[in-house]
């Protein structure tokens, strides 16, 4: 069967799921017991540690490092360092987070108005975690995962699980409907594609590809050159022979967890996987700016970093698979607990990716109009440096006090209030007060898919969305 | 004279019973192959451990440190483990493709040719049983697999072994 084929068969089977309301594994006949705000949900989690003061805050070098190293050269040095986020003038000096020599030149803005002005903006959540898996887990399930265990799975269910178990599996729920990007396979990140809880679980996970690696250098080697099956006369086949001797294990040993994707929807992943690893990298980069006349030059700061190409794929991904709902996970700012300059520079490019994800959704025929986008960083950073410094002699930042728990949401798309600014009401000490917690993330996208009800009554996930609290 | 010839009598039986040949035992062991037996497989093989052991039963020599490590980073970077398996199971089994890693190894996928298979069905199932599930076929999966190749004349003995690899038992020990 070939792409064209999958698509129209798919095409037929949603129609049919319109037609014969199709039984949910759940028990329930229809899919959704709410209206959707919209058919699509992107999920960034600009994760890495963000700091509040350097992010929305815009406080630039001013706060982190003239507070401690008294340079008068930074002296009230603030600016925004990510326009297509947040509206704000860049810093007028010492400009190192761009590309170039020494990354001197900022990347130009992808939009023509920041985010902020097309939605909502959470100015002070909470993260509940200063960790990162912990953060991204608490993101991912609405949960605050007390127990949670890092090198495990999410103990409790995951959105990506609420989405496959509570929509169509046919169709909107079908297993290469809903996927996780990671930028990375360090830090467990393949571990959230689903969670521990019976009743859940792989046969409800997302598919997941860390593109940096399955189309880098080595999934190259090892994957480009696969020998080219037919999906029914040889597959069709092994996957006979295969059932036979499942069956014989079956009666005396166990079975291994499956994500459930159809042999077409495996088809059509290898199919993908082909076309990545047949197109060059160059290609597909090809709408990413990078600074000319720079080869050889080793000051020189790339545009592309392994944020910036993650999410280039997965644009790729959301292309071929226009999926219901997409997470990533960009996490290039941990720099930090070592180098503030490479950590601004990532803060640059978390800020640009999104830009391009932004532009792509708003110029795609399936997405435009029609999808809601969500960024968030998973954590904040220290209020504090440590006692590490760069070439710069800027100090650098962990994440382990109450700074570290400080982040900020930004939400757009149809049904999304425009050009709204949710502040916090004040502070209790020194403390802001947060408006919005990132566990509500889990619960928004269930709403904007028409599944709230069933997630509230699953009874794991924070019970307020963000929507709730407009 | 009476009590002479009992001690006698008694030097020599106890010299009987004393003095007894030694005799040398020698202990051999029977030729025999262990099997593990399906019921007996209940680890899942980590990542590293499946890449290991099919590099092993496919081309008969082990892989390198260095490539079960990177290989084992690709495994993880794909999220259906059944897709991660079938796509390094087409490149390893793609060793005429100048582009594989098979190829550029040197590596050949040691397997009978169709009609050596065919030619003994038993012997191939029994012999295929034995390298990837390090056990023998029962009489029923024998039949089974008799009736099978037999009434499907398409089927190599490279998809053999390729059901055989993304098998359930083949991912326990």
């Amino acid at each position: 069967m070939n792409r064209r084929e999958f698509i129209k068969n798919a095409a037929l089977a949603a129609t049919g799921s319109i037609v014969a309301p199709y039984i949910l594994p759940s028990g329930r006949l229809f899919a959704q017991t709410g209206s959707q705000l919209a058919q699509h949900v992107v999920l960034v989690m600009c994760a890495g540690g963000i700091r509040h003061q350097e992010s929305i805050g815009q406080r630039y070098l001013f706060d982190a490092q003239y507070t401690y190293t008294e340079d008068p050269d930074l002296l009230n040095l603030t600016g925004n360092i990510m326009p297509n986020l947040f509206v704000g003038d860049a810093p007028a000096d010492k400009i190192v987070y761009g590309s170039g020599s020494n990354g001197q030149t900022p990347i130009a803005p992808i939009l023509g108005q920041p985010m902020q002005m097309q939605g909502t903006v959470f100015t002070e959540a909470t993260a509940g975690s200063a960790s990162h898996y912990i953060g991204l887990s608490q993101m991912l399930s609405g949960n605050l995962l007390s127990k949670q265990g890092l090198k495990m799975k999410p103990l409790t269910p995951t959105i990506f699980e609420y989405v496959r178990r509570f929509m169509n599996p046919q169709s909107e729920g079908a297993a290469t409907k809903v996927w996780f990007i990671g930028n990375t396979i360090g830090n467990s990140v393949p571990l959230l594609n689903y969670g521990l809880e019976a009743n859940y679980g792989a046969k409800y996970g997302a598919n997941f590809f860390a593109p940096t690696v399955t189309f880098g250098e080595h999934g190259r080697r090892f994957l480009a050159a696969a020998k080219n099956y037919h999906p029914e006369e040889d597959f069709g086949r092994m996957y006979e022979m295969r059932n036979f001797l499942n069956n014989s294990f079956l009666t005396t040993g166990g079975i291994l967890e499956s994500l459930g994707n159809t042999p077409e929807e495996k088809y059509d992943i290898k199919q993908f996987m082909k076309k990545m690893f047949d197109a060059d990298f160059e290609t597909i980069m090809q709408f990413v700016p990078e600074n000319p006349n720079q080869a050889g030059n080793p000051e020189n700061v790339p545009v592309i970093n392994r944020d910036v190409s993650a999410l280039v794929y997965a644009t790729e991904v959301m292309d071929y698979f226009e999926p219901t709902l997409i997470a990533l996970n960009l996490d290039g700012a941990d720099s930090c607990h070592s180098n503030f300059t490479s950590y601004l520079q990532a803060l640059h490019r978390q800020d640009y990716a999104v830009g391009y994800l932004w532009n792509f959704i708003q110029n795609h025929p399936v997405f435009k109009d029609n999808t809601i986008m969500i960024v968030a960083p998973e954590c904040g950073r220290n209020e504090f440096p440590n006692a590490l410094k760069d070439n710069n002699d800027w100090y650098a930042y962990d994440h382990s006090d109450w700074n570290a728990a400080r982040t900020w949401i930004v939400m757009a798309g149809p049904n999304v209030p425009q050009n709204l600014l949710l502040q916090s009401p004040g502070n209790n000490g020194n403390q802001p007060i947060p408006v919005a917690r990132n566990t509500q993330i889990t619960l928004t996208i269930a709403e904007i898919l028409g599944i709230k009800q069933d997630v509230i009554n699953a009874g794991f996930a924070d019970n307020q969305s963000l929507f709730d609290i407009l | 004279m009476k009590h002479t010839a009992f001690l006698l009598l008694l030097v020599l039986l106890l010299g009987i019973t004393s003095c007894k040949k030694e005799y040398i035992y020698r202990y051999g062991v029977d030729d025999l192959t262990a099997t593990n037996n399906s019921a007996q497989k209940g680890k899942l093989k980590t990542p590293e451990q499946y890449i290991a052991i099919l590099h092993i039963n496919l081309y008969n020599i082990p892989m390198s440190s260095n490539d079960m490590y990177r290989l084992g980073q690709v495994y993880q970077s794909i999220g259906d483990k059944e897709v991660a398996q079938e796509q390094i199971l087409s490149n390893f089994m793609n060793d005429d493709n100048p582009d594989s890693y098979a190829h550029q190894k040197g590596y050949v996928v040691v397997k009978p040719t169709n009609a050596q298979m065919r030619s003994n069905i038993e012997d191939f199932i029994t012999d295929t049983y034995n390298r990837f599930y390090l056990r023998y076929p029962t009489q029923a999966e024998l039949e089974w697999w008799r009736q099978y190749l037999n009434a499907h004349t398409n089927v190599t003995p490279e998809m053999v072994f390729f059901s055989f690899a993304i098998s359930n038992e083949y991912q326990y020990y």
